[in-house]
């Protein structure tokens, strides 16, 4: 997809983690880099450390040892609000369910990222407003509907409530969007759906889709499948053990 | 900051009805706190204000607060009293611009007669600077005439002309009575909130006809007088109880209270009542202290309410933690949120606290007025009570620390996982 040496969105080097210094290494990656725009699957069944893993990216966790990278930025370094701001700047993420804040309208759940992110608020509201940006994101999700964004949110499907979080995630064109098993609580129908708009949406704004799912049938749409089995050196040393 | 309240509010609504309990105990919890600081300052200021424009007190010798028990709030009785001789005297010095004497010793069903003069209704102030003005009738004029305070006239449903016996004595029920004198009521005070609507008044003369034939202190059997034959006798007093005096400038006070304790013929104490007023309220002080300070463990009973409540939201609220986290919000805006959400309710329980202290005093005021004599104007915010409610304030933020606190280890320890 992208054309000449792209810095990688993602990098994880020689990363070691474990919870607390007596504890094993849970998290064992040697080299991890999802370019621009890329597409990655990563297939891991629970407890394969996928959630340690985001944690890293997201920068929530940091590794014993090793190097994580956004967008080049070294998260090791910097301090844990910095890494929060860097975490709100770059990247959506995209949950399992209930991935929305039931107090909030459809609106200001979208528009929530803007308050945390400056870089985010401004990118949105480059075409005008950001609510108008965050309508024409539900639009494109098949959110049209003129009340849906004034609706709560528990008013909605299970089906809506994750496109709802797509929109979110994408607003302000975060470079990486990371979704975490988004499609288990859909029924087979609505998954592919949603899976396929999910990609044609990271691929309108340009942002690189990281997958996280045990489900490997919906590795096909990907440019590339990770197998965390293969990824998490700790675990196959456990595995071999 | 403003997406954090915003987040707080909208938070709050979302949990609206634990959240209003909460608020509605701070919000009581006010009430009762700002409520007893007015009626604590508003019975102080009517305390202060039960004698104005009185430069001294003056009357056997005592202490400042038993002299101005027994003349001004009409209290227990003066142990001696002032000879007739002595306050034509004193009142006669060139400073003395009025005088108002206080013969006082009877009663009547209860309430204090008091014998004066005209000078009573024309030189009394309360209350800053008010005078007394009669609600019906006259100041009285003859003899066996007697102007009734408002209260006495409302208690006992006294009217114009109706006729009153006087008892020797201050005792309720005395045995000895002046039967054989009734006076008739010519007139009627408006009320005042001052112990003159607990007095009858009559003439310093009056009073000496109806103790003439007393001289022991008990009539003597014989010696009766009838109501025609006092008029005929000489009715000017031999000592009266207390007098009020107003000088002529201020300034002559300490003057002339020195040359009424150094007085030489007679042992007599000349008071200023501000400060024995003063003196008197420091010893009911106490008691309006230990109301406010119960009144602050309502408030913290409020906030721990408050505090309880965000507790146990917390754990179903994990999620909606990292949530925030995993768009951008930091830890601090988690603790951020939980304090805000404390501080929102500790802002909008004082406002009601206080919006509905003056509802009751607006409401409650006539009644209050009637029953205790006590003026509760709807007077501005004293910055006392400002402060007050800003500690209210305070104390709801700082008291949200605690669930903030909790909320911040747990988003710190759940990062983006989502726990439930």
């Amino acid at each position: 997809m992208s054309s000449g040496p792209a810095v990688p969105v993602i990098e994880l080097d020689s990363v070691r983690f474990r919870w607390h210094p007596r504890a094993p290494v849970v998290l064992a990656i040697d080299a991890l880099a999802v370019d621009p725009g890329e597409r990655v699957f990563i297939r891991g069944p629970s407890g394969s450390g996928k959630t340690t893993l985001l944690g890293l990216i997201g920068g929530v966790l940091t590794p014993e040892s090793g190097h994580v990278r956004i967008q080049g930025v070294e998260l090791g370094p910097r301090s844990a609000s910095a890494r929060d701001r860097l975490r709100a700047d770059a990247i959506g993420f995209v949950f399992q369910m209930f991935n929305l804040i039931p107090y909030l309208s459809v609106l200001d759940n979208v528009l929530l990222p803007c308050r945390f992110s400056r870089q985010r608020a401004e990118r949105a509201a480059e075409s005008g407003d950001a609510a108008d940006e965050a309508r024409r994101l539900l639009l494109r999700l098949g959110l049209g509907q003129a009340d849906i964004v004034a609706r709560d949110v528990a008013e909605l499907s299970v089906g809506q409530q994750q496109r709802v979080a797509v929109a979110r995630a994408l607003i302000g064109r975060p470079a990486i969007v990371i979704a975490d098993e988004p499609t288990s609580a859909l029924d087979a129908d609505t998954r592919d759906d949603f899976l396929a708009l999910l990609a044609e949406e990271c691929g309108a704004s340009g942002a690189a889709l990281l997958f996280v799912s045990h489900d490997t049938e919906l590795a096909r749409r990907f440019d590339r499948t990770l197998d965390m089995r293969e990824l998490n050196l700790a675990l196959a040393a456990t595995g071999a053990a | 900051m403003r997406a954090l309240v915003h987040l707080a509010l909208k938070s709050l609504w979302n949990r609206r009805f634990t959240a209003g309990l909460a608020l509605l105990s701070i919000t009581i919890s006010v009430t009762l706190l700002i409520g007893v600081e007015k009626v604590r300052t508003e019975a102080r200021s009517s305390f202060t204000q039960t004698i104005a424009g009185t430069d001294l007190v003056v009357g056997a010798r005592s202490g400042p607060i038993q002299l101005l028990l027994y003349s001004v709030f009409r209290i227990g009785d003066a142990t001696a009293n002032v000879s007739w001789g002595s306050y034509q005297r004193i009142t006669g010095h060139p400073l003395v611009a009025w005088a108002i004497p206080l013969s006082l010793g009877d009663s009547h069903r209860g309430y204090r007669v008091v014998g004066t003069t005209d000078a009573y209704f024309e030189h009394l102030r309360y209350g800053g600077n008010r005078s007394l003005a009669l609600a019906e009738g006259v100041w009285f004029e003859d003899l066996f005439d007697a102007t009734l305070g408002a209260e006495v006239a409302r208690a006992l449903g006294y009217n114009l002309g109706d006729r009153i016996t006087l008892a020797h004595g201050t005792g309720n029920h005395s045995f000895a009575r002046h039967d054989d004198m009734p006076f008739t009521v010519t007139g009627i005070l408006e009320p005042t909130g001052t112990p003159v609507d607990q007095s009858i008044h009559v003439s310093l003369e009056a009073i000496e006809a109806i103790h003439l034939g007393w001289e022991g202190g008990v009539p003597i059997p014989g010696r009766e007088v009838s109501p025609d034959e006092a008029r005929e006798r000489d009715l000017t007093p031999r000592a009266i109880t207390a007098f009020l005096l107003g000088l002529q400038s201020r300034a002559a006070v300490f003057q002339v209270q020195r040359a009424i304790n150094a007085y030489p013929d007679e042992p007599l104490s000349a008071i200023l009542p501000g400060v024995a007023l003063q003196q008197l309220w420091n010893l009911v002080g106490i008691a309006e202290n230990a109301l406010l300070v119960v009144s602050m463990f309502v408030v913290l009973a409020g906030l721990a309410g408050m505090v309880t409540m965000l507790l146990a939201s917390l754990s179903e609220r994990r999620r909606e933690m990292a949530i925030l986290r995993s768009v951008g919000a930091r830890p601090a805006h988690v603790f951020g949120l939980l304090t805000a959400e404390s501080a929102l309710l500790g802002i909008t329980g004082a406002i009601a606290g206080f919006a509905l202290v003056y509802a009751l005093m607006a409401l409650g005021a006539p009644l209050v007025q009637a029953t205790w004599g006590l003026h509760l104007a709807p007077s501005a915010p004293s910055m006392r009570e400002l402060a007050l409610l800003g500690m209210v304030i305070a104390g709801a933020t700082v008291a949200g620390a605690i669930p903030a606190w909790r909320a911040y280890r747990m988003s710190l320890a759940d990062g983006l996982s989502i726990r439930t």
